[in-house]
């Protein structure tokens, strides 16, 4: 089968003399998986997240989305969630969802509302008048309100309170199918860990590790947050 | 997928140009009404008082304050129009809000076609506009007089323009208003390109490409004796050299600009 997101000899520096953010990284992501992508400030993860939705280019090497390089068909089934609010600030949250509606054939208007209601959002309100913490929970809602075959999420639990957190994990694990595969990168690592199926350590922008998460417990006889601490320890 | 994009771009901007316009309109004819109430002895006479110095100073003052934030409001509303559009441009491009536009199904050149009919329709609205204001008032100081022979003067007016310029005028003005936002447009995806300093960049890009252009036609006029400014025009009906030039400028700036959104994105 296919990888839903493949990188082959992938690499990406940001200036001649600079250390290469991604150093020659092969790698291939299958369906129906939730994976970490974990690293240190500086590991590369932001860079392939970016990468992987043609955000930024390739300097050598190429990433390939369901078999074919990033464009339209792939933005058709990954649904991105930067680290960053994305939004434009003057429209509500309801006039967004009409946006997402309109460009993504895949959008479930009726999950993103039960979402919002389930998190006590105001569809009316302006998105400028809601705090850092909310802004984020309406793009994860938008983000995991479309049946997506790649769901990319850099710092999805980063600005909410860990109440939140919960209710956002729960979610990502109840609103993708089987076929799909969520991409999370992370520094909360025991928050999200018992949700994953493989972690991806990154450092200076080479795979250091890719493993299920049951073969690192069994191998290592430690959680995934044991194994970061020990492997990236300063 | 470009009539969806052309409805968030217009959507974007539409109501702080209207207020704009509302303001310019009620100006011209608070500015107007002034104007004509100078020019009306009666009514002076019923408002100020003609024999004294201190109301005649305060009439000149008040003529040439209105007349003063007129102008301003005029200025402001063109300089308003294009910074919208730029801002519109960069930020839905290149800031922020790129990593939702670059991520939507849609081509590159769908967005770069969507921000230049939006863009090119504001311009249009506002010279539309400023235009009907400098109608407004005259028809205000003029009052019924005007409306008589505004249609007549108006295809007067056209047909000396085509018969003195040729069809080549018109041609030559609406690529020259396509060449130039794309332009813009270009050079802010150039300066995407720039690690640090985006907007140096952009700025930087446009500048030198003023310079390069400017010094092409310079070049074109001594060395091959090609004319391609306006002054030349006259009387023979439009200078295709400039039409030309200008098409192949538009081709480059449009296909090269969605080139690099699409290859060498550098939101970083």
């Amino acid at each position: 089968m296919t990888p839903i997101l493949e990188c082959r000899d992938l690499s990406k520096s940001y200036g001649k003399g600079s250390r290469p953010a991604l150093n020659h990284v092969n790698l291939k992501l299958q369906r129906g998986r939730i994976i970490g992508l974990l690293g240190p400030n500086g590991s590369g993860k932001t860079t392939l997240i970016k990468l992987a939705n043609g955000l930024l280019s390739t300097n050598e090497g190429e990433l390939l989305v369901d078999g074919s390089p990033v464009g339209i068909a792939s933005r058709k089934i990954v649904s991105y969630l930067p680290e960053r609010t994305y939004l434009n600030m003057g429209m509500t949250v309801q006039e967004i969802i009409v946006f997402f509606k309109d460009f993504y054939e895949d959008f479930q208007e009726e999950r993103a509302y039960e979402m919002l209601s389930n998190l006590q959002i105001d569809p009316s309100a302006k998105l400028k008048t809601l705090s850092k913490g909310t802004k984020e929970k309406v793009q994860l809602i938008l983000v995991m309100s479309r049946n997506a075959g790649l769901y990319i999420l850099d710092e999805p639990i980063g600005g909410v309170d860990p109440a939140a957190r919960d209710y956002i994990l729960n979610t990502i694990i109840t609103n993708y199918n089987e076929n799909a595969t969520v991409l999370i990168s992370t520094h909360l690592i025991a928050d999200v860990e018992s949700i994953l199926d493989e972690v991806v350590f990154l450092r200076y922008g080479e795979v250091v590790l890719h493993a299920p998460v049951d073969a690192i417990r069994e191998e290592n006889g430690k959680s995934v947050d044991a194994l970061f601490r020990e492997v990236f320890k300063c | 997928m470009l009539r969806k994009l052309l409805k968030y771009d217009f959507k974007a901007s539409y109501l702080y140009l209207l207020v704009c316009y509302g303001i310019y309109i009620v100006l011209t004819m608070g500015f107007s009404l002034h104007l004509k109430s100078m020019i009306y002895a009666e009514y002076q006479a019923n408002v100020y008082n003609s024999s004294g110095q201190i109301p005649d100073m305060i009439r000149t003052f008040a003529t040439f304050s209105l007349m003063l934030l007129w102008v301003f409001c005029i200025i402001g509303l063109v300089i308003l129009t294009y910074v919208l559009i730029i801002h519109r441009f960069y930020s839905n491009l290149a800031g922020d809000q790129g990593y939702l536009s670059l991520t939507l199904p849609v081509s590159t050149k769908a967005h770069m076609l969507s921000k230049l009919i939006s863009g090119l329709i504001f311009e249009f609205l506002t010279m539309l506009v400023l235009t009907g204001g400098v109608f407004l008032m005259i028809s205000i100081i003029g009052e019924g007089k005007f409306w008589t022979e505004f249609g007549y003067l108006l295809r007067r007016l056209l047909s000396e323009i085509t018969d003195f310029f040729g069809i080549s005028f018109y041609l030559n003005a609406a690529v020259g208003a396509v060449r130039g936002l794309l332009m813009i447009y270009f050079s802010i995806c150039v300066g995407q390109l720039f690690q640090k300093h985006k907007i140096w960049g952009s700025i930087g890009t446009f500048l030198g490409l003023m310079i390069v252009l400017d010094l092409l036609v310079t070049i074109g006029r001594l060395v091959f004796g090609i004319y391609m400014t306006m002054a030349t025009v006259f009387p023979t009906g439009g200078s295709w050299y400039e039409l030309i030039y200008n098409v192949i400028q538009i081709g480059v700036y449009f296909f090269l600009g969605s080139w690099i959104l699409e290859k060498r994105a550098n939101l970083e």
